[in-house]
């Protein structure tokens, strides 16, 4: 009887000095990119992401043609601005073409009124650049203002509401702790370069705000006037191009 | 009928993650495990609950069973719910045919000619039930329905394009999926009444269809290039004349 | 100590650039229209005047003297204001050889669907008698070459012509010491302008020959690829047809005494056979780019048959034939198919209606180059000015394009005059944008409406081809508005 006991107990001592040793191998095994697999992501996280790539599509699509107005009427005028507008233009070419690859790639739907916003955004480009340059700058201002805060907002979100997707070991199917994962297995590539991309074109657009303020966009004649209307036709536009 | 083609726009397949795993139909609940018997008898019985209760009885689970199914979150009714497996299915089928590297599908590189064949792939899988087509159909355009199936039916246009390498970024992402939702209705409605051998008429239907959805995408991009290109010419032609002084 | 001297001096002179003041780009009919304009006017023929072209201008210079036995199969029609131009402003028309050139009084113009639909302009609206005449573009070079040379003979500034040497580079003075940094911007104000420097903003062109010249003005004539206007910074705008011109020489059955010219508008693109001199004729088919090589690859036997089914029968046997040519661009079957179709129209028929049949075709005359439409934004920047392709292009189906060029060389020439009597500076914008002004929306309506006839014609949509074919009836019957129409053509 005794001996029955003290092997039950010696078994479960010995069980339990098990459990820790695989405790600490479990821990001790690497988890990288290869063999973890995620979970499915929440109706709701799903459509905040089809969102932001519509809205941010939509935006750079904006962007991209405000310049394109605004180069067409000044660069005649002023050549010494050309190589500063040449290169924000650019830097929103890449920043629309990035956008239009990922909403290929993920398969989210365009924004049904992207022709109205084609010519929307042409005609401030033009009718900015037509009143002169500082308004012009002005326009980018604003523009770049409504643009930078809403990435700043979208990372937000990104990065306290997405990090409850589950993660399953490759091989075996058991669902991992996020205490066991180094931080950067811990969320999927897709969604941590997703997050990587939205801040490094925060950065440019910001930079374009500075640029702009160099080019004397305080001096434009109706200032407060002309950049609170810009702010607001841009948020008015955001709001719309999340929904239809 | 605004919120349904706001639903619509929605989508049910909003954002296609690539890391994060999600499927068209589940295959688990008591509910799929019965469709999935019950569209075995479709050819035989057609879109009715008859195939439903044929099938509980195959898999010998009690006649009481059909309560799980007309009783289902949904509301919906028994051949509708028969209906909407069936398509899902069926699309599931195109999805997974797709994706395996030995269809010859991988063979063809023109866009339009991509979607020729998965429109005639898809109506493939419709030749077992073609007779039954009519009874599906009138299930489906019920009002109370056709919300579900405009979204269906939104959705296989979403696959076809996106398999055939649709890489529209404006309104054109629309118009395509409009075309080809339409020429796949219009093509099952053909069907339904083809009476030529190996529905050979319904796939000339699809070809002639898609042609002139191609040419109707080319329309529109040269309407598109003569507009930007005028607006242009419009802001040169007003410098040119400033310069007159 | 002379060594040095020498070598100092040998270093100076070909690191400097020279100092000119209009150098011409393109040695094309635009680019030697304008420099023996600019030699032929009083007020600009004093001007230091360099034209700079890549290729040999050889045959140029001997056409007047040993012309070539087949006509070349660069034909262009030249408008009346055209010849006007050049026979009063420039002078150049002396020295055409008019053997060669074919004037025409008529025009036929009819639609692919229904030959019913069409419409005949005719010269006697214009009182002169002539509507267009066909000529070569080697012809008219020739005889600018001539013309310039005359002035040269008894001018103290004669005109340099350079063949045979490529632009390499064409740079702004202001890059040499701008720095290359994005946020280094030139700073024009910096400028000293007591510096003494006054031409500091002349562009230097450096040549292939090793020399280098610094241009008051700078002209592109140098076509759709123009080096000059992406100097200038100056975009173009515009798309590509998708489409391709073969051209080609052939002689007809025999010498047409009609003076018409003929174009059809197929679905994939006008063909047009304009005669010539005897029983030459020369034809421009816009086609599709699997029809144009089908066209260059056919046998040259069966060649004139194509052209002659192609002005005549149906589109649907003519898609046949197509076919059977892809196969076998050597098939011999293919002249009795045509032949059977064209048994059935009656002779009668083919005689009023249609184009003298094509007997044989000049070999290695075809050819075929690709069709765009574009449009600069300007024609004028700082220090240059565009003519001629590198300006715009223009669908071949109006025969337009030379004459587009020339009044381009009109208005440049109004501009530059005005510039120079008032003594200015005839490179600044100032001077150069009322060339600008005048030209523009003019070229720009002539590409519109006649990218517009290419988009209506290249249709087989049964709703647009009746639309159009009421259209061409209805206009064929209104010989004001057609009488209108061609004096807006021609210029008066």
């Amino acid at each position: 009887m005794d001996k029955l006991l003290l092997r039950r107990g010696f078994a479960s001592s010995s069980r339990s000095l098990h459990k820790t040793v695989d405790k600490k191998a479990a821990a001790a095994k690497k988890y990288h990119g290869d063999n973890v697999k995620y979970g499915s992501l929440s109706r709701a996280q799903r459509a905040f992401l089809d969102r932001v790539v519509r809205v941010d599509q939509a935006g750079e699509l904006g962007a991209d043609y405000i310049y394109f107005g605004q180069y067409t009427v000044l660069a005649s005028k002023y050549p010494h601005l050309k190589p500063v507008l040449q290169h924000m233009w650019d830097q929103e070419i890449h920043h629309h073409n990035t956008f239009n690859k990922l909403q290929t790639e993920r398969r989210v739907r365009p924004s049904l009124l992207t022709p109205l916003w084609k010519a929307g955004a042409f005609g401030i480009g033009v009718s900015t650049a037509l009143i002169g340059k500082e308004a012009a700058m002005a326009c980018t201002v604003a523009v770049e203002t409504v643009i930078g805060g809403h990435y700043n907002q979208q990372l937000r979100v990104l990065m306290n509401q997405f990090n409850d997707v589950p993660v399953y070991d490759k091989e075996t199917g058991e669902k991992l702790k996020e205490a066991d994962l180094p931080r950067d297995v811990a969320t999927s590539s897709e969604l941590r370069e997703l997050k990587s991309l939205i801040s490094q074109f925060r950065d440019d657009e910001l930079e374009h705000l500075d640029t702009a303020i160099e080019h004397d966009a305080e001096k434009a004649v109706p200032y407060l006037l002309l950049t609170e209307v810009i702010k607001l036709v841009c948020r008015g536009a955001i709001w719309t191009a999340e929904r239809v | 009928m605004f919120r349904t083609s706001l639903n619509l726009l929605k989508g049910s397949r909003a954002y296609h993650s690539v890391q994060h795993p999600s499927r068209i139909i589940s295959t688990k609940g008591i509910d799929a495990v019965v469709l999935k018997q019950a569209i075995t008898h479709i050819p035989k019985y057609g879109f009715d609950s008859l195939c439903i209760t044929q099938a509980i009885r195959e898999l010998e689970y009690p006649d009481s069973l059909v309560l799980a199914l007309t009783s289902s979150a949904s509301g919906d009714s028994l051949e509708f719910q028969l209906v909407k497996y069936w398509l899902q299915s069926q699309r599931q089928k195109l999805n997974d045919s797709v994706v395996e590297p030995s269809n010859e599908f991988h063979q063809i590189s023109n866009e339009y000619e991509r979607t020729k064949f998965l429109l005639k792939q898809r109506l493939l899988y419709n030749e077992p039930v073609a007779h039954h087509l009519g009874g599906a159909l009138a299930q489906l355009v019920t009002p109370y329905n056709v919300q579900t199936s405009m979204g269906e039916l939104h959705a296989l246009a979403d696959d076809i394009a996106f398999f055939a390498g649709d890489e529209s970024n404006d309104f054109a992402w629309y118009t395509k999926r409009f075309g080809i939702s339409t020429i796949y209705v219009g093509a099952e409605l053909f069907m339904m009444q083809d009476s030529s051998s190996n529905f050979k008429a319904t796939y000339n239907f699809v070809d002639g269809k898609v042609d002139e959805l191609r040419n109707l995408g080319a329309g529109y991009n040269n309407v598109e290039q003569w507009t930007l290109f005028n607006a242009v010419s419009l802001v040169n032609l007003i410098k040119s004349q400033l310069t007159r002084g | 100590m002379w060594k040095a001297v020498r070598t100092l001096t040998s270093r100076a002179t070909t690191s400097q650039p020279r100092l000119r003041d209009v150098v011409i780009i393109g040695g094309g009919p635009a680019g030697l229209s304008l420099l023996a304009a600019l030699k032929s006017s009083r007020v600009t023929r004093d001007l230091q005047c360099t034209l700079v072209e890549g290729g040999s201008l050889a045959s140029v210079q001997n056409f007047a003297s040993n012309p070539p036995e087949e006509y070349t199969n660069r034909v262009v029609s030249l408008t009346p204001k055209t010849i006007e131009f050049m026979q009063e402003k420039i002078g150049n028309w002396a020295y055409i050889n008019e053997e060669r050139v074919k004037v025409y009084d008529s025009i036929v113009a009819y639609d692919s669907q229904d030959s019913d639909s069409r419409i005949s302009f005719d010269a006697s609206a214009i009182g002169t008698g002539t509507l267009a005449a066909m000529c070569e573009n080697i012809n008219i070079q020739a005889s600018l070459w001539e013309r310039i040379q005359e002035l040269n003979m008894t001018s103290d500034v004669p005109a340099e012509i350079m063949d045979n040497v490529k632009v390499e580079k064409i740079q702004s003075p202001v890059e040499f010491s701008a720095s290359e940094a994005l946020d280094e911007l030139p700073d024009l104000l910096e400028v000293d302008p007591t510096d003494g420097m006054s031409e500091l903003d002349w562009p230097i062109i450096h040549l292939s020959n090793g020399e280098s010249l610094q241009a008051r003005l700078l002209v592109g004539a140098d076509g759709y690829n123009s080096p000059a206007r992406k100097f200038a910074g100056i975009q173009s705008r515009g798309w590509m047809y998708d489409r391709f011109g073969v051209v080609a020489t052939i002689k007809l059955c025999y010498e047409d005494y009609r003076s018409i010219g003929w174009q059809r508008f197929l679905t994939t693109g006008p063909l047009a056979i304009l005669p010539l001199r005897d029983d030459n004729a020369t034809i421009v088919w816009s086609s599709t780019p699997e029809l144009s090589q089908l066209l260059l690859k056919v046998d040259p036997e069966i060649f004139p048959h194509l052209v002659n089914a192609a002005m005549t029968l149906e589109e649907v046997d003519l898609n046949y034939i197509y076919k059977l040519l892809e196969v076998d661009p050597s098939d011999k079957s293919v002249l009795g198919e045509i032949e059977w179709r064209l048994s059935k129209i009656k002779l009668l028929e083919l005689d009023s209606k249609y184009p003298l049949p094509v007997r044989e075709l000049v070999e290695g005359s075809r050819a075929r180059f690709p069709l765009k439409m574009s449009h600069a934004d300007t024609y004028v920047a700082p220090r240059v000015a565009l003519i001629g392709d590198a300006a715009h292009t223009i669908h071949p189906l109006a025969g337009q394009g030379l004459n587009m060029g020339q009044t381009d060389v009109a208005h440049l020439m109004a501009a530059l005059e005005k510039g120079a009597k008032r003594g200015m500076d005839v490179g600044s914008t100032l001077v150069l944008e009322e060339y600008y002004a005048n030209a523009w929306p003019g070229n720009h309506v002539l590409l519109g409406v006649c990218d517009k006839l290419h988009k209506i014609f290249s249709t087989d949509f049964t709703p647009l081809v009746y639309l159009r074919g009421f259209g061409m009836k209805t206009l064929n019957s209104l010989g004001v508005v057609k009488d209108l129409m061609i004096k807006l053509v021609s210029g008066n």
